[in-house]
């Protein structure tokens, strides 16, 4: 794993694999967002399509670090599976309870979000990356 | 005490009926409070299981009458929008106002703490309703056709 500059290794982001789901992409687009553009330096993506598959190097991946995962629904497969991989989630976030706290971003569309979804995936975002500094003030690996 | 339900099971799904309640066969239960005269509302265990995890509810506002068919409140779910028609003729004169933060209740309680609406009827027993056991074979059969 990539260290960041103070010597600890690199935040990792699972966001949910679910296609041809509103809330699924959503999680993607606020990842990507967040490893892009508002966090390039601290965090990380691993697919979790790879960790379903069991993937070595992913499983390895989430193993030792801090897991920041985001469900698109209740089944929670992204946390579930950095758990079963053998990894530490030390945040979770749901879409829904992101839309809760952002009533005027309703999302809607698959391949493509609408402007809703795309406001509700930057904010999904930024909490990530709120959690993240949180959790680099306080983490000892 | 633990609450007996009716039960039906379709895939992988159960599905919960609370016995003693009536339905519409839109999936909305009425239960009469005979003290108080008011007649409580809410959705059935299949309609909230298909309908999706709940993000806000929209009741009707208080005082406003309604008749068979009218929209008691407006339910958005992570798939839809989904208006819930009033079994009942009479008026709103209460919305479960926890529900304004706790939404997730509708799905979590649906026949207890999820409840949407009271309503005082303009008559009771209503007429077209389902008993539970009605309910629970025209709701087996919704179930088995959406599958």
């Amino acid at each position: 794993m990539q260290p960041v500059g103070n010597g600890q290794a690199k935040i990792v982001v699972v966001p949910c694999s679910g296609i041809g789901k509103t809330y699924g992409t959503v999680t993607r687009e606020a990842a990507y967002i967040v490893v892009e553009e508002l966090a390039p330096e601290t965090t990380c993506i691993v697919p979790l399509s790879l960790l379903v598959l069991g993937d070595e190097e992913a499983q390895a991946a989430v193993r030792g670090v801090p897991v920041v995962t985001l469900d698109g629904c209740k089944l929670a497969c992204a946390t579930v599976n950095v758990g079963e991989a053998g990894g530490h989630v030390a945040r979770e976030f749901t879409v829904l309870d992101c839309y809760r706290r952002n009533r005027q971003c309703k999302p809607k569309g698959i391949a493509e979000l609408n402007e809703g979804g795309q406001a509700l995936a930057q904010a999904l975002a930024e909490e990530v990356v709120q959690a993240v500094a949180e959790i680099f003030e306080t983490r000892q690996d | 005490m633990t609450t007996q339900f009716l039960e039906a099971r379709v895939d992988k799904f159960i599905f919960r009926v609370m016995p003693g309640y009536l339905y519409s066969e839109a999936g909305v239960w009425a239960a009469l409070d005979e003290t108080r005269q008011i007649v409580r509302l809410g959705l059935s265990d299949y309609r909230q299981q298909s309908s999706g995890d709940v993000a806000f509810f929209n009741p009707s506002a208080v005082g406003t009458r309604v008749s068979v068919g009218d929209e008691l409140a407006s339910i958005e779910t992570v798939k839809v929008d989904l208006e819930v028609p009033s079994p009942l003729t009479g008026m709103i004169v209460a919305a479960n106002e926890a529900l304004e933060d706790t939404a997730e209740r509708i799905n979590q309680d649906p026949y207890g703490s999820g409840w949407l609406v009271e309503l005082r009827p303009d008559r009771w027993p209503p007429v077209g309703l389902l008993d539970s056991e009605q309910y629970l074979a025209v709701m087996t059969a919704q179930a088995e056709a959406e599958s």
